[in-house]
């Protein structure tokens, strides 16, 4: 069985599914959705049980598309993309059980959620530049249409900047697949070929410029400072599920190509602006650190700890990439980068839907209107807590080991740029304990009095993601042990 | 042996967990706390008779780090510390919480405590003591916040977490240069050279400043006296303050040399420092926070210049002494509601037999023979009697010891007042528990005189220093400080109110890292709206460029571009149908058509 091509097909076969059925069965989309998700994760599953950790790029299916043009059906993963296609499975189970918009959840939800679904995996499968563009472009397609359809009041506004900011990313990235596309001879969109042949190697400025197209796309997606300010206008007038999904999923795609591409097929140019870019992403790292915690809105200051984190991401690739760097080092930080992914995805999911459902409560979510909440709500304050103390890095949580891998592979050939960046979870630790004080300790207000604790569904949306946190936290080699980026890594070091 | 490590950590755990569940939490709590001590004691006694043992699990593959607990003198010595201060403090507790409708809470969370401490002091390598070192300082905040009343109790956790928090960031740095230097995070190895060597002296002395709350991080402590009585008595006295001297004191071989003389001047300064500052306080809790600040700075000044053996001599000695005069506090705070010196005037006289319990801790902190603390400071005195500053300050600590524990001694003593509390039948039966517990440290202070010899063979370490120039010094100073209470009011007003205000080292932190921090957060969120802005402007001149565009186009060339004009109006109306809600059909378009082509693909798949 080609199980990549089911995880992928089948959420979008269930998104026409939802489509055509007939208006009056109002009960239907959700099961689609449901089971969709459910499939997809079996054949995930079964990739795992397939997938062999000490080889690299595996499992490879390939159809015929264009044949004139060396453009395929190709999908493939190798550690990283599997991890991140099971990532996005769990947050898209946990946000379809939650739903988007009324309830019970539309076709109009039911599908745009299950093409987000299908094109995300898509993009995180392809192997083929051409399958890998189309469901880059697909992904925000269908973002821009959670967000404006069913987001807060200014959701026309964000969801239109969103889409125009991460299309206008996307241009360079597409003439950077055509300029790969041209210099490879054969020419081919086949990315394991690209990846093996290295057409640009030696960096020249034509290297130079191709990396750097990549570069501002994938930097624009992840975000890296200064090409963030699409995030917090997003995430504040998304729907829950949208942020949810945005931060959980969404952000993964611009440091996955960072790894796919400007790592794996131009190491050379990318030693050489190494340096560059891990400065970005410490600038990322105390920049999101430090705006978030001038932040009064609850959804903004989670926001803005998402460049925070991502800014780890990004050093650790950097540093990756840099030439001095010794091997073990060089698979710490970029074990550490992946991990970090999957760790942020989870926690961050958590603190949106918090969000959500404590703005649904209490119809704020400015901190200085909100205090004391932990009598009322005993069981989300808890959830907040530990959510927001793994985000802050404490051991036995997710973003502990991610952070220290990144952490030790950065300071091997960056010290200085390590101990600034370790900096970044003192600061995030001051902004989550002042967030926690001001919502969750203290008096209560007297109309916040008699708020209703998680409800059955809220809990089931968060009780995957809070486990899994948990888990990786204390054991990460879970993870660890399949993105296993040894096997994979290669090119300079 | 591998079972009992796994087993000291494991048994309070999951006591916190099931304290939470269960029909009788207090002496469920009391149950776990003193099972957690049978394997925690038998390691120590294992580690006395030569055995070793670790176990540890392959948690970071990548760089061959494991994640495990391991024994030897030290860490079995420690285990049991934590495990016996854990057992008597607890049982304590469950007599202090008995009519406390959060006590589940309050109970679980000592245990969970407790479990992060063990894991702490029984970790292999830096790695788990990172791990631990971390949840203990949660941990210790979740405590310290546990009261909902107390407009103090929130503020104060969070003080405490981020002031240790901010000193953890020395420990990453230097576990991060040790792995640099050695490729892994081990106890064993010599301190690296240069700038890395640095990083690992600074970073380690700073991480143990925090946790010790050793000037001018002190502060943190004082807060922390927010939180319940018993929580006072179990992290800040015996284990979690412990942790700074825990680690200098496991980081020996790495901190030869000019780190640990570092570490020596920062504890004489602290140790003076909070002594007057203990002095100037006007509540109970206090004086006894500043006290500890000022005896950890004494295991410092005993690490640098006698050696593990006189350092933790000293952290047994002062921890007994310590957490019996906390719970002696908790005691009389029960009876009054308040830890005010002004509103406890006189309760030892309602309460004889814990006054006595109070004073004999008292004195032995205070030093005076041949209770516990006498002859392990009389140890720390003789070790540094060749750097007459260091001496100096540990004869001046002595002197304050003495001072600041019988001011307060004399007025618990003094005339009573008539704010007694009432004594239902409950309170009696857990009045009794918590005299019983009380009675543990009394008699570990009368006995734990007799420990340093021993202690020091078990960290087979030289016999412990003494002289009699010293022993004379230093009596002469307690003598002195004992009858010094009476000069209290001879103290400058200014320095008291100074050190009242713990010497303002709390606005020298708001004003070196804090009011810094959130003016450039400040800063920044409007640097952050202007770039917002900006890409919004470019956007807005890029639509006028276009509206412009249109008209030249429609004013004058309309033939030329005629068609992609009719493009443009096109996409327009059919944007228009999008907002009209009529978007779903053209959506379902696109579906069909996107399902068609996969569906193709998918055939195609298989079929290849």
């Amino acid at each position: 069985m080609p199980w990549l091509a089911v995880a992928v097909l089948v959420p979008l076969f269930g998104a026409g599914l939802v489509v055509v059925l007939p208006r009056r069965w109002r009960h239907a989309p959700f099961p689609v959705a449901v089971a969709a998700t459910l499939l997809s994760a079996v054949a995930l599953v079964a990739t795992v049980t397939r997938f062999d950790t000490s080889e690299g790029m595996q499992l490879v299916e390939e159809a015929r598309w264009i044949p004139s043009l060396d453009v395929a059906w190709r999908l493939g993963v190798d550690g990283m993309a599997l991890v991140l296609c099971l990532l996005t499975v769990v947050l898209f189970a946990s946000v379809i059980a939650y739903g988007v918009g009324p309830r019970p959840m539309t076709r109009a939800a039911g599908a745009l959620l299950l093409l987000l679904e299908a094109s995300t995996l898509a993009f995180f499968l392809a192997e083929d530049f051409i399958l890998f563009y189309v469901a880059f472009d697909v992904t925000l397609v269908a973002m821009y249409f959670l967000i404006a359809l069913w987001g807060e009041e200014g959701r026309r506004y964000a969801a239109l900047k969103f889409f125009l900011y991460t299309l206008v990313g996307s241009l360079p990235i597409l003439l950077g697949i055509v300029a790969l596309y041209l210099a490879s001879e054969p020419h081919t969109f086949d990315m394991t070929r690209l990846q093996a042949t290295h057409p640009l190697a030696g960096g020249g400025l034509q290297a130079s410029f191709v990396f750097l197209a990549f570069f501002v796309g994938f930097a624009i997606k992840t975000p890296v400072v200064p090409f963030h300010t699409w995030l917090p206008a997003a995430h504040v007038e998304a729907p829950t599920g949208g942020s949810v999904l945005l931060a959980g999923v969404l952000l993964k795609m611009g440091t996955y190509g960072l790894v796919r591409v400007n790592l794996q097929m131009l190491p050379d140019a990318f030693a050489r602006y190494a340096l560059a870019v891990a400065l970005l992403g410490v600038l990322s790292v105390l920049y999101g650190a430090l705006v978030a915690l001038a932040q009064t809105d609850l959804k903004r200051l989670i926001a803005y700890t998402s460049v925070n984190h991502m800014g780890y991401v990004v050093v650790g690739v950097a540093a990756a990439a840099a030439s001095g760097i010794s091997p073990t080092a060089r698979t710490l930080a970029v074990d550490g980068a992946v991990l970090q992914m999957v760790a942020h995805g989870l926690i961050t999911a958590t603190l949106f839907f918090l969000a959500g459902f404590l703005k649904e409560r209490a119809h704020t979510r400015q901190l200085d209107e909100l205090g004391g909440l932990f009598r009322p709500l005993p069981r989300l304050g808890t959830v907040a807590a530990l959510a927001f103390f793994a985000s802050l890095g404490l051991p036995a949580l997710a973003q502990f080991p991610a952070e220290l891998q990144v952490f030790l592979g950065v300071f091997d050939v960056y010290p200085a740029l390590a101990a600034v960046a370790v900096l970044g979870i003192l600061i995030t630790a001051g902004l989550f304990l002042r967030a926690l004080q001001q919502a969750f300790m203290g008096d209560t207000p007297a109309r916040l009095r008699a708020l209703p604790d998680l409800t059955v569904r809220e809990a089931v949306a968060l009780a995957p993601l809070v486990a899994l946190f948990v888990v990786l936290g204390v054991y990460p080699r879970l993870a660890l042990d399949l993105i296993h980026a040894a096997s994979w890594l290669t090119g300079a070091g | 042996m591998t079972v009992l490590l796994w087993l000291a950590v494991a048994v309070p755990l999951l006591g916190a967990l099931t304290v939470r569940v269960a029909p009788w939490p207090g002496r469920l709590a009391a149950l776990v706390a003193a099972g957690a001590a049978v394997p925690a004691v038998a390691l120590l006694v294992g580690a006395a008779n030569g055995s070793r043992a670790s176990s540890a699990v392959s948690w970071l593959p990548a760089a061959r780090l494991s994640f495990g607990l391991s024994l030897d003198a030290l860490s079995g010595l420690m285990s049991a510390l934590v495990g016996l201060a854990g057992a008597v403090v607890v049982t304590y507790a469950a007599g202090y919480f008995a009519e406390d409708a959060r006590r589940r809470s309050a109970l679980a969370g000592l245990l969970a405590f407790l479990a992060a401490m063990q894991g702490l002091v029984l970790a292999e390598s830096y790695l788990p003591l990172l791990v631990f070192w971390e949840l203990v300082g949660v941990a210790s905040a979740r405590l310290i916040a546990y009261s909902r009343d107390d407009p103090a109790a929130a503020p104060g956790a969070v003080r405490a977490f981020l002031t240790t928090r901010a000193a953890d960031v020395g420990l990453y740095l230097a576990l991060l240069a040790l792995f640099a230097a050695h490729g892994s995070l081990s106890f064993t190895g010599t301190r690296p050279e240069g700038a890395l060597g640095a990083l690992v002296g600074i970073g380690l002395l700073t991480a143990a400043m925090g946790k010790s709350a050793q000037a001018p991080l002190q502060t943190w402590l004082s807060g922390a006296m927010a939180g319940p009585t018993p929580v006072s008595a179990l992290l800040h006295s015996a284990t979690m303050v412990a942790a700074g001297v825990y680690l200098l004191t496991r980081s020996a071989d790495l901190l030869t040399g000019w780190p640990l003389q570092l570490a020596g001047w920062v504890g004489a300064v602290t140790a003076v420092l909070a002594a007057l500052i203990a002095l100037a306080q006007d509540d109970l809790k206090r004086v006894l926070a500043g006290s500890t600040s000022s005896h950890l700075g004494l295991m410092f000044v005993g690490l640098a210049a006698g050696g593990p053996a006189v350092a933790m001599f000293h952290l047994v000695a002062h921890a007994a002494g310590k957490a019996g005069l906390f719970l002696a506090a908790g005691t009389f705070q029960h009876q009054r509601s308040t830890t005010t010196l002004a509103g406890l005037r006189g309760a030892g006289r309602d309460d004889p037999l814990t006054f006595a319990a109070f004073s004999l801790c008292a004195l032995s902190i205070a030093a005076v023979p041949p209770l516990a603390v006498f002859w392990s400071k009389e140890h720390i005195a003789a070790a540094s009697e060749q750097q007459g500053l260091l001496f100096t300050a540990v004869l001046v600590a002595a002197a304050g010891s003495a001072a600041y524990l019988v001011r307060p001694a004399l007025i618990l003593w003094g005339d009573p007042v008539d704010a007694r509390a009432g004594t239902g039948a409950a309170r009696t039966r857990a009045r009794t528990v918590m005299t019983g517990a009380l009675a543990v440290p009394v008699v570990a202070c009368l006995l734990l005189g007799a420990a340093g010899g021993p202690l020091s063979d078990l960290l087979d370490a030289a016999p412990l220093p003494s002289s009699t120039l010293s022993l004379v010094l230093s009596m002469t100073a307690v003598s002195a400080g004992l009858l010094g209470v009476l000069a209290r009011p001879w103290l400058p007003g200014r320095l008291v109110a100074a050190a009242r205000r713990q010497l303002f080292a709390t606005e020298l932190l708001d004003a070196v890292a804090v009011r810094p921090a959130r003016l450039l957060a400040r800063g920044l969120d409007r640097v952050d709206r202007l770039l917002d802005r900006a890409v919004d402007t470019v956007a807005e001149v890029g639509l006028h460029v276009a509206r412009i565009a249109r008209r030249v186009d429609q004013g004058g060339i309309d033939n030329v571009v005629d068609g992609a004009a009719r493009l443009v109006g096109e996409a327009g109306g059919r944007s228009r149908l999008l907002q009209s809600g009529r978007w779903f059909e053209y959506l379902r378009d696109a579906m069909l058509g996107l399902l068609a082509v996969a569906l193709l693909v998918a055939l195609t798949a298989v079929l290849s």
